[in-house]
């Protein structure tokens, strides 16, 4: 992203070509951010007349064992992260070596990123029922079925594991590899030489010189815990069973389209706001570094 | 001369029917997707066309709408945002009604003459301040339905329903002993039924006063049910694979297999009722008793009833609020509330509309029960005390995470929410 | 991307270890979707005693149903209007803006890139409650373009800013001698830079098309009527639909599938390059 600078400028062209997208933006996202943090502060019910009630709603937030729930939840998920960065980066490694089909299986891999949250939230929440064809197999085994969407344990660990590791792991796969395709050959085959195993190689040689994109990877990774899970979660749990799997975007749902307390919801997003601004700058300084 | 007459009378029909052919009336409903045999929407079609007909111009656009509440209402509340959007609605009444009254027209203005059709439960239930917000098509309950071929198979006697808690544990002994699910079971709503039948023997009248501060959830035969139902999920006889199956509809249609189960904690009216099972299982093989009766309780053999379930209210942005309460009036009386309620198999809460239906022997047994009808306390709560409330009982029930001691606490603390 | 085989620190135990790997995580990936696939063409009577096995007696039921009472069909065909528009209007903001932050120089162009930048992350739950009631107010609701003017706000940032850096990295020569010859801006950029920048656009263009295609929140909330909807909000919806049993739903599932699969099939390579258009360069 080199910019030249010291030249003339542009006059006011650049913004006629901006124009439609900060228009768009000013409306869509600007104005409904700033419009959460006003009602907030307030009671409302989504629709006529609101009322001024200070931080109340924050601090019956902080009280509100959902909202602590989601917190634990979204935190859960969270740990699942390095999970999906080792795994995604092994089998990039492994499928660098030239493992015979590789390009079947980076295809067959990605067909969950394919397919998106809503279609795959759907299919698991039908294959992974206690009278799935899933579970009648392992009944047929072990005797009884593994409960993964009524157990509060199993339920948002089955969510973290597929939302974080495995519904990406196609998509990582082709990012990853792309990556490790702008290594230098060369430096593999002196490691080959020098009797390198394949795990020396992939620490000292594939992970450093892909650095960059390991990094965009854990952030692309937080945004989709943070910011992208609410499909999945709606058509997979609704959060359940009990606020097992609850989350914050989740909360922001319930609060205002099912309790109609868009006021609170509001102090909800405000939250999730902080949050994701968080990683938003740590985004911004990556792109930035790398672009330097 | 009599050229110039036709001429008049021909340009008079022209625009009256121009004019009345303007008038649209847009209908949300989030019953109308259901396009199975004894689904809602070929009534609703029947009666359209008989509104139409029977108010030349007028043509009734109906809309389904998801029939999921937190996919349903949100659409309500944006169209409240901007005040603008339906004629009709369709509303659960009580709580839903409720949140949004300052939305929906008072029909007393319109309804004088139908009024008294309406039973008192269902005029109370649809009513918020006191003014009638919505006309009902339904009157919702919930009982437990069992699977009289099943109970024969089992040994037990399918005339005699287990409604001591003694017979209906000794009965579920004796049907897991044979091989039969004793309680067919589906996600959140098989327990939130079964505890909202019980309230009707824990409280009998007074269940109202759950929310005045006069009853509370630890009542000894409320208490008494909660660890019922535990004691139902620990001894396995509650299905508990069921509970991460829908009620609606998959669980709903396993009980209506021959083998599916013998148990099921299902509804008076719209689906997984007494027609529905009675028709898949065949009439004389369905058995029903309202709740479970405990030795020391002082109400018994009380039924749980809404009196009024799903109905219709005219939206305040309305520009034809008269034709708009006409056709309101039109399906919840009459001809209109007959077809609804003899397709589906739901009972009406308008008394001139009872159906005969007399090929299904349950339905008088409900009918027998219905008498001593008290009211369900979910709808008494606030937009989103279901939701608060399921979640709970799946914390209770299906994860155990949470005591019945400490349910039973929380479970007083929504109330007040 | 392809190495040569004779680079390779594995042994044949290891290599068939590796391979056996991926075959468990390629058949994992499989197997919920054979699920569906299987349980489509079984009767609602044959699924709950066989949810594992082939159907014994394949039927196309499942799919009449979904089709048309379900309105998958009219669904498929709703996303198949709104989405190519969607991504059309995407593309002309994208490329304009892209090219604004990427080869002009005004005072403003580092803050509101940032700006942008910032912006590509927010939650659509964030936004949703204003969206609607903007969409409403602007009288948009239960309009196929409302939904496709909130996806392209929504999505936008992401696409600038790709379109961005791929500006940046374009000899800025071509804007120049363009410039000598006495070309307006808006000339530079349609038919100079643009046609140069098609194979982004076209990658650009396949990212707009998967993150609408599977947005749910707000054509949840501003397409209400049902003959609108799109198919994933079809699917989601039909999820808690009464009277919807398993192998109906997975029908309706298949037909969703359908389209995606196909876009998969013909554009893989623009998909490939999308993946990697964000963060890796080169």
């Amino acid at each position: 992203m080199r910019r030249r600078r010291g030249l003339e400028g542009d006059g006011a062209v650049p913004y006629v070509f901006l124009a439609p997208l900060l228009a768009l933006l000013a409306a869509f996202m600007i104005y409904p951010v700033a419009m959460n943090i006003v009602t907030s502060f307030t009671e409302w019910k989504g629709y006529g007349p609101w009322k001024w009630i200070g931080l109340a709603n924050y601090k019956t937030m902080i009280g509100d064992e959902q909202f602590l729930a989601s917190i634990l939840n979204t935190g859960l998920m969270v740990l699942y992260i390095p999970l999906s960065t080792i795994v995604t980066l092994l089998i990039a490694a492994f499928l660098r070596e030239g493992i015979g089909g590789w390009k079947v299986y980076r295809a067959i891999l990605y067909i969950p990123n394919l397919l998106g949250y809503v279609l795959m939230g759907v299919i698991f929440s039908i294959y992974l029922r206690d009278d799935s064809a899933l579970n009648t197999a392992i009944r047929g085994i072990t005797g009884s079925p593994i409960h993964f969407l009524i157990s509060p344990v199993l339920a948002i660990n089955t969510v973290g594991l597929l939302l974080v590791v495995f519904l990406h792991l196609g998509f990582g796969l082709i990012y990853f590899l792309a990556a490790m395709n702008g290594i230098d050959k060369s430096i593999y085959e002196a490691a080959l030489i020098d009797g390198a195993s394949f795990w020396k190689t992939f620490l000292r040689v594939t992970v450093p010189s892909i650095r960059f994109a390991v990094e965009f990877w854990v952030v692309f990774n937080f945004i989709e815990v943070f910011a992208r899970m609410f499909s999945f979660i709606h058509t997979l749990t609704q959060g359940g069973p009990g606020y097992s799997t609850f989350t914050l975007e989740y909360g922001i749902f319930i609060q205002a389209f099912s309790k109609f307390k868009v006021g609170y919801s509001s102090a909800w997003s405000v939250v999730l706001f902080a949050f994701c601004a968080m990683i938003s700058v740590a985004q911004i300084r990556l792109m930035q570094r790398r672009d330097e | 001369m009599m050229k110039r007459a036709i001429l008049n009378l021909a340009l008079v029909t022209v625009f009256a029917t121009a004019s009345l052919a303007a008038q649209t009336l847009t209908v949300w409903d989030f019953k109308y997707s259901e396009v199975n045999a004894t689904g809602a929407q070929a009534p609703m079609k029947a009666n359209d066309a008989a509104f139409e007909k029977a108010n030349p111009g007028v043509k009734v656009v109906h809309v389904a709408q998801p029939t999921v509440d937190t996919q349903y209402y949100p659409i309500i509340q944006s169209a409240a945002a901007v005040n603008d959007g339906p004629d009709v609605a369709m509303f659960h009444p009580g709580a839903r009604v409720e949140g949004f009254a300052d939305i929906i027209v008072d029909l007393d203005p319109y309804i004088k003459d139908v009024k008294g059709q309406f039973t008192a439960a269902s005029i109370e239930m649809c009513s918020v301040g006191g003014k009638v917000k919505v006309l009902p098509i339904t009157m919702q309950g919930f009982g437990i339905y069992y699977n009289k071929a099943l109970f024969k198979k089992a040994g037990l006697d399918p005339e005699k329903a287990p409604k001591s808690s003694a017979d209906f544990l000794a009965a579920c002994e004796k049907l897991k002993a044979a091989g039969i699910v004793p309680i067919t079971t589906g996600q959140t709503y098989t327990i939130d039924f079964f505890l909202r039948c019980q309230a009707a023997n824990a409280y009998g009248p007074n269940v109202a006063g759950l929310f005045n501060g006069t009853q509370k959830f630890d009542n000894p035969v409320f208490k008494e049910s909660a660890a019922f139902m535990k004691t139902l999920v620990d001894k396995g006889y509650i299905e508990k694979d069921g509970f991460s199956r829908p009620y609606f509809m998959d669980s709903i249609d396993k009980f209506g297999t021959p083998s599916g189960g013998a148990i099921f904690i299902g509804l008076l009216s719209d689906v997984g009722n007494w027609k529905a099972f009675s028709d898949a299982l065949g009439v004389n093989n369905v058995g029903y008793f309202p709740a479970v009766n405990f030795p020391d309780a002082k109400y018994k053999d009380q039924q749980v009833m809404q009196g009024a379930g799903i109905g219709y209210g005219v939206m305040k942005w309305s520009k034809n609020q008269k034709l708009a309460a006409a056709y309101v009036k039109f399906v919840s009386t009459g001809e209109g509330a007959k077809t609804y309620s003899s397709a589906t198999g739901s009972l009406s809460p308008n008394t001139q509309a009872a159906g005969g239906a007399t090929t299904y022997p349950v339905l008088k047994v409900i009918q027998n029960y219905l008498k001593s009808g008290q009211k369900d306390y979910i709808p008494l709560g606030y937009n989103g005390y279901e939701d608060e409330a399921n979640r709970l009982c799946d914390r209770a029930f299906v994860t155990g995470e949470i005591s019945i001691d400490k349910f039973i606490d929380e479970y007083q603390k929504l109330i007040t929410k | 991307m392809i190495r040569s085989k004779q680079v390779t620190p594995f042994g044949p135990f290891a290599r068939l270890g590796v391979q056996a790997f991926m075959v468990i995580l390629v058949l994992a990936s499989l197997l919920p979707l054979y699920n569906v696939l299987s349980a489509s063409f079984k009767s609602i009577e044959e699924y709950p005693s066989n949810p594992i096995m082939l159907p014994q007696v394949p039927i196309l039921d499942n799919y009449q149903y979904a089709a048309f009472s379900g309105h998958l069909l009219r669904f498929t065909l709703n996303s198949l209007v709104y989405v190519p528009i969607g991504v059309a209007l995407y593309i002309v903001v994208c490329v304009m803006a892209g090219y604004a932050f990427g080869k002009m120089r005004f005072a403003l162009n580092k803050p509101l890139f940032l700006l942008v930048l910032f912006m590509t992350i927010f939650p659509q739950l964030l936004l949703a409650t204003q969206v609607s009631k903007l969409i409403s107010i602007m009288h948009l609701t239960n309009t196929g373009f409302g939904v496709v003017l909130a996806w392209v706000a929504y999505f936008a940032p992401f696409g600038t800013y790709i379109m961005t850096t791929y500006f940046a990295d374009m000899p800025y020569e071509f804007v120049e001698a363009a410039r000598i010859d006495g070309a307006s801006p808006i000339r530079i950029l349609v038919s100079v830079m643009a046609p140069l920048a098609l194979p982004m656009v076209a990658t650009l263009a396949i990212i707009g098309f998967q993150s609408m295609w599977n947005e749910l929140p707000f054509s949840m909330l501003i397409l209400q009527n049902e003959s609108l909807r799109t198919v994933t909000l079809g699917i989601a919806v039909l999820r808690g639909q009464y009277g919807l049993r398993v192998p109906i739903l997975s029908a309706a599932l298949v037909i969703a599938m359908v389209v995606p699969l196909i876009i998969f099939l013909l554009f893989q390579r623009y998909i490939t390059l999308g993946v990697t258009a964000g963060a890796v360069k080169g």
